[in-house]
């Protein structure tokens, strides 16, 4: 069973999802996170493997780019053409007002002097969003 | 085997490459228009067929052959497949083929006239006759696909 996460990125607010999902009391803090602004990492346009959940069941997120709808039907759909079931991978997308500027923000990534900038200012886009985010990530709810 | 053919509406190019592969289009000839507007989806799709995976046929060696718009996702799209199949396991069992480096200024531009905005009386010519110029160099990436799929099933 595998379970990704959708973001623009693969490395922002998917990855911070697919963490708070791994560790609920994980630190909200998403500049520590593995791959957090990679921009190599991302521009592969691999799922990236983040972990396994309580149940074993292995936590990727992915960047698909500004349609996460339009990709996850692709995704639904190549499932059903390579004959697995709903059951071996559950799609999870993450979607957020400021998903545009991050990506925009993002790019600065590319460059290694501009990349602490980069990260602190996506950082604090997705400390302001992390309530939206985490009430995005499955078994979460506004109360939590 | 799976093989998907992409381009940016899977509407054009993707169609194009997809029925050369079949044999709906011999690749020694230059399709008329008639011939490539009696192609499934070709100049057909809309705005709810973009990331959908449309079903072509089955060729001689009895792989599946399927047709996909993905906006302008770029080869991205392709690497982003292949690593969903391998999650699943089934990486062996799929091909995916981006096909918007054979598409000429043409096509993007009848294309765009046609299904992005909607005046196929206008973009439907531009976009046959694109489709017929870069004809030979699509026949010619699909016969390499179709080496490259015999290959992998030697292995």
């Amino acid at each position: 069973m595998n379970i990704i996460f959708l973001g623009s990125t693969g490395v922002h607010q998917s990855l911070l999802a697919a963490s708070v999902y791994i560790d609920p009391q994980s630190n909200r803090s998403c500049q520590t996170l593995p791959y957090f602004n990679d921009f190599q990492q991302d521009a592969g346009g691999h799922p990236i493997y983040i972990g396994r959940d309580h149940k074993g069941r292995r936590i990727h997120s992915l960047g698909v780019g500004s349609d996460v709808k339009m990709v996850g039907k692709t995704i639904d759909q190549l499932r059903i053409i390579l004959d697995s079931s709903a059951e071996e991978l559950q799609l999870v997308p993450i979607m957020i007002r400021s998903q545009r500027l991050i990506s925009w923000l993002h790019q600065l990534a590319r460059m290694s002097w501009l990349k602490p900038l980069s990260s602190y200012l996506i950082a604090g886009i997705l400390n302001r969003e992390y309530d939206n985010i985490r009430r995005q990530v499955p078994g979460f709810t506004d109360s939590e | 085997m799976k093989i998907i053919y992409h381009c940016f509406g899977g509407s054009h190019s993707s169609v194009t490459a997809a029925a050369l592969h079949l044999g709906l289009l011999a690749k020694d000839r230059l399709p008329s228009p008639q011939e490539l507007m009696a192609l499934p989806y070709y100049d057909k799709t809309n705005n709810d067929d973009f990331g959908a995976i449309h079903y072509m046929g089955r060729d001689e060696q009895g792989n599946e052959i399927y047709v996909l718009g993905k906006k302008s996702l770029g080869n991205r799209f392709s690497h982003l497949l292949m690593g969903v199949a391998e999650i699943l396991g089934k990486e062996d069992q799929i091909l995916v083929i981006n096909v918007m480096d054979r598409v000429n200024i043409s096509m993007k531009l009848g294309g765009f006239t046609s299904r992005r905005i909607g005046i196929p009386v206008l973009g439907r010519p531009v976009v046959i006759q694109g489709t017929r110029q870069a004809f030979s160099s699509m026949a010619n990436m699909v016969e390499v696909i179709k080496i490259r799929v015999l290959n992998l099933k030697q292995r």
